[in-house]
């Protein structure tokens, strides 16, 4: 089966009440290491979203995921703005004027947004970022497509992989983002960004596990 | 003409540091805009890529943009709004990784006087030396060493010298310094300063960081050598400006 553009809709849904249920928790991640307002930023962008969903419900994945990408973009504020409006926008460019796609379609996608990331925020692996979560993530799934495992369970070796990789910030320093300027003391503590990178396709997942 | 836009998570941060600009620079024809905060009364702290991009093509529109910035997502959000412009108008903005306040101001005075956007931007990267100087002393400082010699060798005998006293309390310090500079600019000519009090060398003066090198305060014995077509015409003017103490 295919991934339907209402099931893109579906999965952004989703993810603007996780963002809803969580947001204090990645708030609180970001206290430690930040400016305590990762999940607020986040809160506000994704409530933009869902205000804005119905007008591009019926158009394609692309249009729809550009339109998330752009709305972020001006309302969420933190490094986490342009970054998640990155992962979203070349995500949409890559898909294009489709209303479903093929799973490998969606690991391009994923992989031109995480290339959008990096290019923007010039962070690499081990720079306790998102992008800790995001690389493991695609490289996991593009095995799995890889290895011809069917796509839900594809999906979960993915957001499994985030999700590992997420923990492994942990003892990580941070070289980019607001949390460098602590230096050594960034040790010992998550980071939020690969945090809601990991509940982002944590969320991908769960709605597309029967896809 | 350059323009600057200010980028801040801060809007209160962003406004109060284009009053301090504005107050140096004053120019009409300058265009400074801030980009700053987010929500609707841009109360929040955050920044708006769109917000920037908008800036940026008002800016664009009659001259070159000078971008000043804070903190690292400012940055990520202004290169974000670079890269949605199109290439040509993009080619006329230049991010400057100067000090937010000290740079702003820097450029503002710059701008002010219609220099070039490289002139500008070389002039805030400088701003941060003149604080580093008056904190730390000569030794630690980088000062603009090549220029300054060079400059130098282009002051040949025919320069005329003028030793006079600075008077006003605040010495040739921020708005002085900028008025200063200004009158430099309106002639055909250059100018070099050595702070004798203060036993330093001859400073090639290109803008306001190098007025900022001479720590002349009120009480200190500057030598004004001058050369260029309008040496003589120049000198009087500045002459005028110390007994006047500046306005002060
Ligand atoms: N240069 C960067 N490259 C990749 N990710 C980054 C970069 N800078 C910050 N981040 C991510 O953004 C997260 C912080 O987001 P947020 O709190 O919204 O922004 P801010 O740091 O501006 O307050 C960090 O945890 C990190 O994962
Ligand atoms: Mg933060």
């Amino acid at each position: 089966m295919t991934i339907q553009r209402d099931d893109v809709l579906n999965w952004v849904r989703e993810y603007a009440q996780v963002i809803e249920d969580n947001h204090e928790m990645l708030t609180e991640l970001d206290r430690e290491i930040g400016d305590a307002d990762h999940g607020a930023n986040m809160r506000r962008g994704f409530k933009a979203v869902l205000e804005k969903l119905p007008t591009v419900e019926d158009k394609d994945i692309g249009t729809i995921l550009k339109t998330v990408g752009m709305t972020l973009l001006s309302k969420v504020g933190g490094a986490g703005g342009p970054l998640y409006s990155t992962i979203f926008m070349k995500a949409g460019m890559t898909i294009g004027a489709k209303m479903e796609m093929e799973l490998s379609d969606w690991a391009q996608a994923l992989e031109a947004g995480i290339a959008g990331v990096a290019t923007l925020g010039k962070a690499q692996l081990n720079d306790k970022t998102m992008l800790d979560a995001l690389y493991p993530a695609l490289d996991a799934l593009k095995q799995a497509i890889a290895d011809g495992v069917p796509t839900g369970d594809a999906l979960k070796r993915s957001a499994e992989a985030a999700h590992q990789g997420m923990l492994a910030t942990v003892p990580l320093m941070a070289r980019k983002g607001r949390a460098s300027y602590l230096g050594e003391r960034s040790i010992g503590h998550q980071d939020p960004g690969a945090t809601s990178t990991t509940l982002l396709l944590e969320s991908v997942a769960r709605i597309w596990a029967d896809c | 003409m350059v323009n600057i836009l200010l980028v801040s998570h801060s809007y209160k941060l962003a406004t109060g540091t284009a009053e301090l600009l504005h107050q140096m620079a004053t120019s009409e024809a300058l265009k400074v805009r801030v980009a700053a905060g987010i929500g609707d009364d841009h109360e929040e702290i955050g920044t708006n890529a769109v917000e920037i991009m908008e800036a940026l093509m008002e800016l664009t529109m009659d001259g070159e943009v000078l971008v000043l910035m804070d903190l690292g997502s400012a940055l990520l959000s202004t290169e974000m709004a670079l890269q949605m412009l199109d290439e040509e108008t993009a080619a006329r903005v230049r991010m400057c990784p100067a000090p937010f306040v000290e740079g702003a101001i820097a450029a503002g005075v710059q701008a002010n006087m219609g220099s070039s956007l490289q002139e500008v931007y070389d002039e805030a990267m400088g701003a941060l030396d003149a604080k580093r100087k008056q904190i730390l002393g000569e030794e630690e400082t980088p000062v603009e060493e090549a220029a300054s010699v060079q400059e130098k060798e282009a002051i040949t005998s025919d320069g005329v010298e003028l030793r006079i006293t600075v008077t006003n309390a605040s010495g040739l310090h921020a708005r002085p310094a900028a008025t200063f500079v200004q009158t430099i600019k309106k002639h055909d000519a250059k100018l070099s300063v050595t702070n004798l009090t203060q036993g330093g060398e001859e400073v090639a003066i290109k803008g306001m960081i190098s007025v900022m090198m001479l720590a002349a305060r009120q009480g200190d014995e500057l030598i004004l050598k001058a050369t260029g077509n309008d040496r003589q015409a120049m000198l009087e003017e500045l002459e005028q400006l110390f007994l006047d103490n500046f306005g002060e």
